[in-house]
């Protein structure tokens, strides 16, 4: 099974760290999508089926706090799994966003392990789920 | 700057560098940065919330092309290094900037961080930031580097 990811973060730098981070830790992709801020990811949940959101706090325009909110809102949207990737340490935001359903929190720099085993967890759950 | 902040805001830069970009800065004196030329990119990150301020990170163009290929993983003379390189700057200015506010001040209190900004810096600029008891010098893979903190006095009700 290989799954459709989609990664939310105005840097097309961390952008393409996270997507070889996937394709290095043998993540099975379908489709990687791509989205500078919130709305453009909303665009993209809205039209695409996405099992995973990879998503940073501090965008322009809509960031990623106003983008989960937004899918929370939303019946088939607030089931998908939201890892957030920020340079944000602070613990007061990691549980306000854990406290919106995020899944995990990775602080910026991450190590591919990091993600790599956040993915297997997640993913793992939903595979289960899919069963 | 404060000498408890220099040392945060140094080993802040020194440790992000060496986890995001696999490269070695090492702390020198300001009088003993040589410069050859003047291209270079200067980012600048703003904080606001607990404290107020701005940090600010000084790099030549061709270290941050060095920069990008190092985090991609790709050859120096690929285009999408140069392309990104700007890019890469960011995000360093912006991962420090998040790794000096907790370990400056702890993680309790939210900052919101400003979009990081790079424009070009010319030599009076330069000598201006360097001149500046906010900033510290590096030598980043053998090329000088320069950053600094801005932190806003807090006033006295």
């Amino acid at each position: 099974m290989s799954y459709n990811i989609l990664i939310v973060d105005d840097s097309r730098t961390t952008r393409m760290v996270i997507s070889k981070t996937l394709n290095l830790a043998g993540v099975p992709i379908n489709q990687l999508r791509e989205a500078e801020n919130g709305k453009v990811a909303l665009d993209v949940l809205e039209n695409y089926w996405i099992d995973l959101v990879f998503a940073d706090i501090n965008m322009p325009e809509m960031d990623g706090v106003e983008m989960i909110d937004r899918m929370s809102k939303d019946g088939l949207l607030k089931t998908i799994p939201v890892v957030i990737v920020s340079t944000e340490g602070s613990q007061t935001r990691i549980e306000e966003m854990r406290s919106k359903g995020v899944k995990a929190y990775v602080r910026k720099p991450f190590t591919p392990e990091l993600i790599k085993n956040i993915v297997e967890d997640i993913l793992g759950e939903k595979h289960a789920e899919r069963i | 700057m404060q000498n408890e902040y220099r040392m945060t805001f140094s080993k802040v830069f020194q440790e992000v560098l060496m986890r995001f970009l696999f490269m070695f800065g090492e702390g020198c004196d300001k009088d003993q940065l040589p410069l050859n030329n003047f291209d270079y990119l200067h980012a600048r990150v703003c904080f606001n919330g607990y404290k107020r301020g701005c940090i600010g990170i000084l790099a030549p163009v061709k270290l941050c092309i060095e920069m990008s290929s190092n985090v991609l993983g790709t050859d120096m003379e690929d285009d999408i290094c140069t392309e990104d390189s700007v890019d890469t700057l960011e995000e360093l200015a912006n991962v420090v900037c998040g790794q000096f506010l907790t370990g400056a001040y702890g993680d309790s209190p939210i900052f919101s961080l400003s979009p990081p900004l790079v424009s070009e810096t010319d030599e009076i600029a330069w000598s201006d930031i360097v001149d500046s008891d906010d900033s510290l010098a590096f030598m980043v893979e053998d090329t000088p580097t320069l950053i600094y903190l801005e932190l806003e006095q807090e006033v006295e009700v």
